[in-house]
């Protein structure tokens, strides 16, 4: 019986892929990083001021490395006003909200042993983008914004997770899923109550943001989102191998040791402040963080050691690519957050029906 | 072993310190343009003073700057070097000023065919603005606080012509009104009915006018013109006689600044009282003896049932008011004609048929140019208001077929 299933080319191809990806895994992080830089510097040659991809390096090789900028530059001030102000700003808080949206739904997925589930998903964003059009409503500074809508977001989750446990289902469940839902669709009931409440002047901005755009982006929104986004995505890092055990199964995580609710609760929050901080700067940008953790398993497997960075980093890639898209190809400011929905949707079919759940196997 | 598969666990912190390092990159100050080497200096709308860069590369229209105001106020469509993105475009094809200055329409090289052609946000265009190299930039919707703060020589036309006084610079509203004699009514307005010191349009368009004679290095240019508009004004007043009149027809009209009802012999049934909500009983309950529409024809308004209660449908004085969203958008030019057509409207037993002449006057008068009879047709929506009472003075060859009535 052995020999017969040693025997089947398929359980033996599958047998080489893991061992491939035990060997070779680690790599791919490191091929992404090194992609998400490039990108980065690429993203910056795109616009109507032209400009190289060395001298967009040099620029920010200048810019980043500590120390006085030199006397006698080899740019000019055009080129240094279009990288600082224009260009950089929006890359990076493209790259960022990208970044955390990867990592937030591969943590998500773990810890709820579910494929199914992302920030849009668990009503995460719903509540982000409520707290955020709320705070906007009552003309709050930036940083009202990112605290109201990190608010929000928590108050979302709590709920769907308040709403899941009470139907006795836990988080290994369909319910939760559906719990995501309601609590996503009252959120999104109190998103229209407010932009009916809103004036003449704040009803345009309001609706815009909510569709996901990365327009009007500088210096403060990048520090809003980066010190959530680096900040958070390196503590959920640092949990990695607990979201390991965490994804085998509650019983089996506290036979392990492990105190189940209070890392479930660390997870949620992180994953709230990232979430909430993305959809302050940028408002709803769906669909990221359920795809792309479908898409890294593809490449590394379920090992969250692996996994986590890899989502994050083809997150920043996917947004990235799809902004660039948005501006190089379509010559437009077309919100991302359409454009990700609108490729998300085939793309999550496609998965579904190509891996047919490959890789959340239980085995 | 353990060692190395630590290291590379500890991989992810790579991109992690490089984003990092270029997002704190971004703290660092802003980069500030040198003043040029040689430059003449203006102070804009808003009191700022701006180096423009000599010899002259042109001028750009940065967001929300409209073509056809620059060329209507500067003539000087030689000086444009980037007049705004497809839409903008668009806009300019609607209006007046592409038969006057169809060299501007045409010249691809003056609209934003590259990159980010159909963007709406200030930052790409401020990148495009800077692919341009103009030596100066307009920004009428306010151009972003960071150009200034770059040092690029940003010249707003909005903002506050009082702290130019405050400078000690000459009153960019000084003749607004023309001597229209003050409206009696206009103490009994409701509140907030007047927005502000917008009462006549002279209150925009003479400091528009003169900042932008200022801009191209002409300021002497401004004040002719600026008589020429009053004068026009002064003689409708002189002809109508607004003071000696026994009947004001009561009209509702939006988009116009409220110092041009009275001025036509007409009341705004919106300043005789408050009331709230914007409704379509609101229009029931004021019931105006006469409507002027902003878009849409008379016609389908007079047909649509919600209205047919309405004292202007039932006597169809509805019509379509020349001059707004297309052809004639702006108005240094065109305004004077508004009011005549107006008064005409509302008092044709004072005043003679005059709009017509009037408009192709004032164009050849401003630009040399010679409306065709069609453009004129187009500019006073003729087509539209061909059912409506009293539009017919408005057609070709009106006058003389009036004339000949009364000789006989």
């Amino acid at each position: 019986m052995t020999e017969a299933i040693m025997a089947d080319p398929a359980i033996s191809q599958a047998k080489t892929k893991t061992a491939w990806t035990l060997e070779y895994g680690w790599a791919i992080p490191l091929l992404l990083g090194v992609g998400v830089l490039v990108a980065i510097l690429a993203s910056l040659c795109i616009g109507a001021y032209p400009m190289s991809f060395a001298q967009a390096a040099r620029i920010v090789m200048h810019l980043a490395w500590p120390g006085p900028l030199p006397a006698n530059p080899p740019w000019t001030v055009k080129e240094i006003t279009v990288v600082q102000i224009i260009r950089l700003p929006r890359v990076l808080l493209v790259t960022l909200a990208g970044l955390g949206l990867g990592i937030s739904g591969t943590a998500l997925q773990g810890m709820m042993r579910n494929p199914l589930v992302g920030p849009d998903i668990v009503g995460v964003s719903s509540g982000a983008a409520f707290g955020g059009v709320l705070a906007m409503l009552w003309d709050f500074p930036p940083v009202g914004i990112v605290g109201l809508a990190f608010c929000g977001g928590m108050l979302a989750m709590a709920c769907t997770f308040g709403l899941a446990k009470l139907s006795h289902a836990g988080t290994d469940s369909m319910i939760t899923i559906l719990a995501g839902v309601f609590v996503g669709a009252f959120f999104l009931a109190l998103i229209d109550l407010i932009k009916h409440l809103a004036n003449d002047a704040q009803l345009p901005s309001m609706v815009f943001w909510l569709l996901g755009t990365f327009v009007g982006a500088d210096a403060r929104k990048v520090a809003m989102i980066a010190i959530p986004t680096l900040g958070g995505g390196a503590l959920l890092m640092t949990l990695r191998w607990r979201l390991n055990l965490l994804s085998l199964g509650d019983l089996d995580a506290k036979s392990l040791g492990m105190n189940v609710s209070v890392l479930r609760w660390a997870i949620l929050a992180l994953v709230s402040l990232i979430v909430a901080s993305q959809v302050a700067v940028s408002g709803v940008v769906g669909w990221v963080g359920l795809v792309v953790p479908h898409c890294a398993r593809m490449l590394v497997g379920p090992d969250h050691r692996r996994l986590l960075p890899t989502a994050g980093l083809l997150g920043a890639l996917f947004v990235l690519g799809l902004d660039d898209f948005t501006r190089a190809v379509m010559k437009a400011e077309i919100p991302v957050g359409v454009l990700t929905a609108l490729i998300g949707t085939p793309v999550v079919c496609f998965l579904l029906w190509k891996s047919q759940g490959k890789g959340w196997g239980r085995e | 072993m353990i060692r190395k598969h630590h290291g590379r666990e500890l991989l992810w912190l790579v991109p992690f310190i490089c984003i990092a390092l270029i997002a704190v990159s971004l703290l660092r100050p802003l980069p500030r343009f040198p003043l040029p080497e040689h430059y003449r200096t203006v102070v804009d709308g808003g009191g700022n003073t701006i180096h423009i860069a000599l010899p002259f590369r042109g001028v750009a229209l940065a967001t929300n700057s409209f073509p056809s105001g620059y060329l209507e106020t500067t003539r000087s469509p030689q000086l444009l070097v980037y007049a705004g993105k497809p839409s903008d475009r668009g806009m300019l094809a609607k209006n007046a000023m592409s038969w006057i200055y169809p060299e501007v329409l045409n010249d691809d090289n003056l609209w934003n065919t590259r990159l980010f052609k159909n963007t709406s946000s200030p930052f790409s265009e401020i990148e495009t603005l800077l692919a341009y190299d103009p030596s100066v930039w307009i920004g009428c919707g306010g151009p972003p606080d960071l150009v200034r703060r770059v040092g690029l020589p940003a010249f707003g036309c909005g903002g506050s012509p009082a702290l130019r006084q405050r400078m000690g610079l000459p009153n960019l509203r000084s003749k607004e009104g023309c001597g229209t004699p003050p409206d009696p009514m206009r103490s009994h307005y409701p509140k907030g009915y007047v927005n502000g010191g917008w009462y006549f349009p002279e209150n925009y368009l003479f400091p528009g006018l003169r900042l932008s004679s200022e801009l191209i290095g002409h300021p002497e240019l401004a004040e002719p013109r600026i008589d020429a508009y009053c004068k026009i004004v002064a003689d409708l007043q002189q002809e109508l006689r607004p003071s000696s009149l026994t009947y004001r027809p009561r009209v509702q009209m939006v988009g116009e600044p409220k110092g041009t009802v009275p001025r036509a012999g007409m009341v705004d049934v919106e300043a005789e009282r408050e009331i709230p909500g914007d409704d379509a009983e609101r229009l029931l309950i004021l019931d105006p003896d006469m409507i002027f529409l902003v878009v849409g024809s008379p016609q389908e308004f007079e047909r649509d049932s919600s209205w047919q209660a309405l004292k202007a449908v039932q006597k169809h004085q509805v019509y379509r008011r020349p001059g707004q969203l297309e052809w004639w958008a702006t108005g240094v030019t065109f305004k004077p004609v508004l009011l005549r057509w107006l008064a005409e409207i509302a008092h044709p037993e004072r005043l003679q048929p005059n709009v017509r002449q009037l408009l192709r006057d004032r164009v050849m008068s401003e630009f040399g140019y010679r409306l065709s009879e069609e453009q004129i047709d187009l500019v006073l929506h003729v087509k539209e208001n061909a059912g409506s009472v009293g539009a017919e003075r408005f057609t070709r060859g009106y006058q003389t077929t009036s004339e000949q009535r009364s000789s006989k």
